[in-house]
């Protein structure tokens, strides 16, 4: 169907879409047959004032059998029009020219399904070709929406090589697609007006990101369903809980397992980490998903491919897209959960401002290192091995903070105890990172009988959380010695003290945090230790500053990942670096050096239900591809049936009712 | 609803006396002329001709031959002219019935023969009722009746009427000719027709009685259908009972109406035509009471 840029002049073809239709022109003769019949059942009587009634009605007569025929005429038209407009009459122009035509495929993981036998990707294709042929008369341009976007050409044109070898050589690829991407590009070609056709498989995939409303005038959008709408089941993510595995500690593999299908299924789904593989069976309801957790506890260290597969399924169930079936991932194994704490004071002290800090890290069943602080500078851990560091008490702030900085920005944990002028001037040491607090010089309060006590705590936060329930505990918190500090810009106050300034405040820097705890943890600066509050806090560090979970193992195909080296696939294929990354478009395990990368398909994409797009205005019109191509170059006429069709029928009502009115004034 | 005869009652015309209304002795009704007639024997109705009723008509001139015991002795006492004194005559109502048999006379519910027959027995009764003649002239083929009274007269009408049946292509124009040479004195005709056929034919010899001082009263009959077509009876195929022409189709919710007015027109034609030989009309409609319809009518016409 041509929207108003329809095309130029040219001659008009008629012809039907529906042309069996046309078999139903026999009802024509019904106004005849009955005519002929009722005509023929007229009853025979004898009438002695036959004269009179042959003279009068003489005249009557000749007007009866003109309006009889007229009826007839009316009656025989109308049924002609009703059974040529059920026939679907289009005009088809031949020979004119018209406004530049883009045609976008969707080349998402979708597309890949198989949908009657055939994958719907060669339907979508052969789509586009018979458009293209409609469409001789008219610039076409292809936009393959994949990643990359791909183009037949810089601008519509009527030559067709550069639209027929592009799609001789397009391949649905396994990500999202880019149809937003290509659609805002067809719009910006098409500044003059013009059709653009959007083939895709009538999933949400399709329309994600585009407004049908938003159509400029003279640009009519044609969305064009080329199939699809199977049943499928999938494996939709897969994830780690707690968010770093630690060799000899459990870890949880998670996966959600989705029944886009119109059945309840059954299916056995297999959970692999390294070389363990476990089965499970599960039943899914239609439309919704089941979670599917298998705990392990790895024995080494390192990088560890995990998966989870739908590996069999009960008979009656039926998958239209087996690349969804199996997600991989690969999580990284450390041999031991770090903590470091660089200090200066003596760890034996019994009132120094280490001791509260381990009992409370042994409490949590973690086992601290103890580092000088002249060793901050270079942290003797790996950057992206992701460990807490605190620092307490050090002598000399480090001269270079990098490394911290580092560890900060690749997603590590830092607790910063303010008790020494060190400890307070290392915000500065780290650079280009403002600190959560600004600590300023310290306060003695001598010998008060009663110290700072604390005016506001905030009990929502998680490293707090365990401490609810025991505010009267920390009311009890006074310091006779603390610095003072005011909140950073960008940092989140968790606790004050009574006088205003911060006692305890946190900053997430990505995946990264660090803390300041303006307390003085020593016995003879404050009560914290012989409250256990302390403690009780760094006893939550461990949970609390490490990743709880991590959502999903695998990175989306599509996307591109910094590395230096190419990526290795499971098939022993090389993935070329281009400017310093290397691109996922296929899902499955990518190896480089030891480390380990998954892609999979994006979870949108395994939901294969045809859905109803958003409602567009005037300028949308949705087909399937069979519709879109008989219309591409044809106008309907069946409105203009029915509109003849109305008019018959006021004619033969006219006719009649003026005969009747006729009769009721006599 | 038809008369139901048996062959008894149509030998002796029973069932038709037996439903006939007698209008005089009932209703008290009198069949009148507006004309001076001229029966045989003397009667109630005033002649035209002098005679010797006790009512006095005039004087003339004595003439030589006149009876000397009509000259009025007083009238030559005051004038001294010799007159004579005339009294008018008192006659029998001669009444003939002309009654149409053709075949367009059996159509209807109850037939219009049969209406016209009952009419035409109570119009004959009624006049042997009051000592009046009745003649009965019905149709071209008969050669009619001689003059019929008394109580004889009356089963003799009601026999002949009785066996009388609607059939063929009656020719009422050349019955009223026939009349006009059958009937030697001045009557009251009574024509008893549907009046379907052409209307010219029939004024011609009309006029000629109306011309011999015959006093010419024509009941038209007709069936209800015949006056309104009915439009219920849809598409029909109709064929005339008299003229054998091709059968005529049409629907008559669509003809009533050019109908219904053509036939109003051709009952005001008969009227009208009639109305100029100075004769009676009167429509009676085959469903109606023939004697409600007599009855007011012969109320008119002594009032007039």
């Amino acid at each position: 169907m041509l929207g108003s840029n329809g095309g130029g002049g040219g001659e008009a073809m008629i012809s039907f879409l529906a042309p069996p239709a046309l078999g139903a022109a026999v009802l024509a003769a019904l106004p005849i047959a009955i005519h002929l019949l009722t005509s023929r059942a007229a009853t025979q009587r004898s009438f002695p004032a036959l004269a009179f009634l042959r003279r009068a009605h003489a005249g009557t007569a000749r007007r009866g059998r003109l309006r009889d025929l007229l009826v007839l005429i009316a009656r025989m038209l109308l049924i002609l029009a009703l059974v040529a407009a059920l026939a679907a009459p289009v005009a088809r122009m031949v020979g004119g020219s018209g406004a530049p035509v883009v045609v976008i495929i969707d080349a998402s993981a979708s597309m890949q399904q198989r949908h009657q036998g055939a994958v719907l990707w060669d339907h979508a294709i052969g789509t586009a070709a018979r458009l293209s042929d409609e469409l001789a008369e008219r610039p076409v341009l292809a936009l393959v929406a994949g990643s990359p976007l791909q183009r037949s050409g810089l601008v519509p044109t009527l030559d067709r090589g550069g639209y027929r070898a592009l799609l001789a050589t397009a391949k649905p690829g396994w990500g999202a697609g880019a149809n937003d991407q290509a659609l805002a590009l067809a719009l910006g070609l098409l500044t003059g007006g013009g059709d653009i056709y959007l083939i895709g498989d009538g999933s949400r995939g399709v329309v994600s990101g585009i407004d049908p409303q938003a159509m400029p005038p003279g640009v009519v959008l044609h969305l064009v369903e080329a199939g699809g709408g199977g049943d499928n089941q999938a494996v939709r993510s897969i994830g780690l809980e707690p968010g770093v595995a630690v060799r000899g500690r459990p870890c949880t593999l998670r996966a959600d397992v989705v029944n886009h299908g119109v059945t309840v299924v059954t299916l056995e789904v297999a959970v692999t980490l390294g070389d363990e593989r476990r089965a499970r069976t599960l039943t899914i309801p239609v439309g919704s998903s089941v979670t599917v957790a298998e705990t392990f506890t790895p024995e080494r260290a390192g990088e560890i491919p995990v998966a989870v597969a739908i590996v069999a399924r009960d008979a009656g169930a039926s998958d239209h897209l087996a690349a969804d079936d199996r997600r991989d991932g690969a999580i990284s194994v450390r041999p031991s959960l770090p903590v470091v704490i660089y200090s200066d004071a003596d760890p034996t002290a019994v009132d120094g401002p280490l001791k509260p800090l381990l009992a409370g890290l042994g409490a949590a069943g973690l086992a601290p290192v103890v580092l000088r602080g002249a060793q901050l500078g270079e942290l003797q851990h790996a950057v992206d091995d992701l460990a807490v560091v605190m620092t307490v008490a050090l002598a000399q702030p480090p001269t270079d903070g990098r490394a911290l900085s580092a560890h900060l920005l690749g997603g590590g944990a830092l607790l910063q105890v303010l008790v020494s002028d060190a400890d307070a001037a290392l915000g500065g040491a780290l650079g280009g990172i403002d600190p959560p607090l600004l600590p300023l010089p310290p306060v003695d309060l001598g010998d008060r009988r009663r110290g700072l006590a604390l005016g506001e705590i905030t009990l929502d936060h998680p490293l707090l959380d365990g401490l609810r329930g025991r505010e009267p505990l920390l009311r009890q918190i006074e310091a006779w010695r603390y610095r003072p500090a005011t909140l950073g810009v960008v940092a989140t106050r968790l606790l004050a003290w009574e006088d205003g300034s911060v006692a305890l405040a946190e900053r997430r820097i990505g995946a990264g945090r660090w803390l300041a705890l303006a307390i003085s943890p020593a016995d003879r600066d404050s009560n914290l230790a012989a409250l256990e509050v302390l403690p009780l806090l760094t006893a939550r560090l461990g949970q609390v500053l490490l990743p709880r979970s991590r959502e999903d193992c695998a990175l989306p195909c599509g996307t591109t990942v910094p590395s230096a080296v190419p990526l290795q696939a499971a098939d022993g294929r090389l993935i070329p670096v281009i400017d310093g990354a290397c691109g996922l478009v296929e899902p499955g395990l990518y190896r480089a050096g030891e480390r380990l990368i998954a892609a999979a398909i994006p979870g949108l994409e395994s939901d294969l239900r045809l859905v109803s797009p958003p409602p567009g205005g005037e300028r949308t019109r949705i087909s399937d591809g069979d519709g879109a191509i008989a219309a591409a170059a044809t106008r309907p006429l069946w409105q203009w049936l029915l509109v003849l069709a109305m008019v018959l029928v006021l004619s033969e009502s006219l006719l009649t009712g003026a005969w009747r009115r006729t009769e009721q004034r006599t | 609803m038809r008369v139901n005869r048996t062959a008894s009652s149509s030998r002796t015309g029973g069932s038709l006396l037996s439903k006939t209304p007698r209008l005089g002795r009932q209703g008290g009704l009198e069949l009148t002329a507006r004309r001076m007639l001229d029966g045989l024997y003397s009667g109630r109705h005033r002649s035209a001709a002098h005679g010797s009723s006790i009512d006095f008509a005039e004087h003339r001139p004595y003439q030589p031959g006149d009876e000397l015991r009509t000259i009025d002795w007083r009238a030559f006492a005051r004038t001294d002219r010799l007159l004579i004194r005339r009294f008018h005559d008192d006659r029998q109502l001669p009444l003939a019935l002309i009654v149409d048999h053709s075949a367009s006379m059996g159509y209807g519910q109850p037939a219009k023969h049969d209406t016209a027959v009952l009419c035409a027995a109570a119009l004959g009764l009624l006049a042997i009722d009051q000592g009046d003649s009745v003649r009965l002239l019905a149709a071209a083929r008969s050669a009619g009746t001689a003059e019929l009274g008394g109580a004889m007269g009356a089963t003799r009408l009601a026999q002949m009427l009785d066996g009388s049946k609607a059939d063929g292509a009656g020719d009422l124009a050349a019955v009223l000719r026939s009349a006009v040479d059958q009937l030697t004195k001045r009557s009251l005709v009574v024509v008893i027709s549907d009046l379907l056929g052409e209307l010219a034919p029939l004024l011609l010899p009309a006029a000629e009685l109306a011309a011999r001082g015959h006093e010419l009263a024509v009941i038209q009959v007709l069936d209800p259908t015949e006056v309104e077509l009915p439009a219920e009876w849809g598409r029909v195929t109709m064929t005339d009972p008299e003229l054998h022409e091709q059968p005529f189709s049409c629907d008559t919710a669509e003809a009533r109406a050019a109908y219904n007015q053509a036939m109003a027109a051709h009952i005001a034609a008969c009227r009208s035509a009639f109305a100029g030989v100075r004769a009676d009309h009167l429509l009676l409609l085959s469903d109606e009471s023939v004697a409600q319809v007599l009855g007011a009518w012969l109320e008119r016409r002594r009032r007039r």
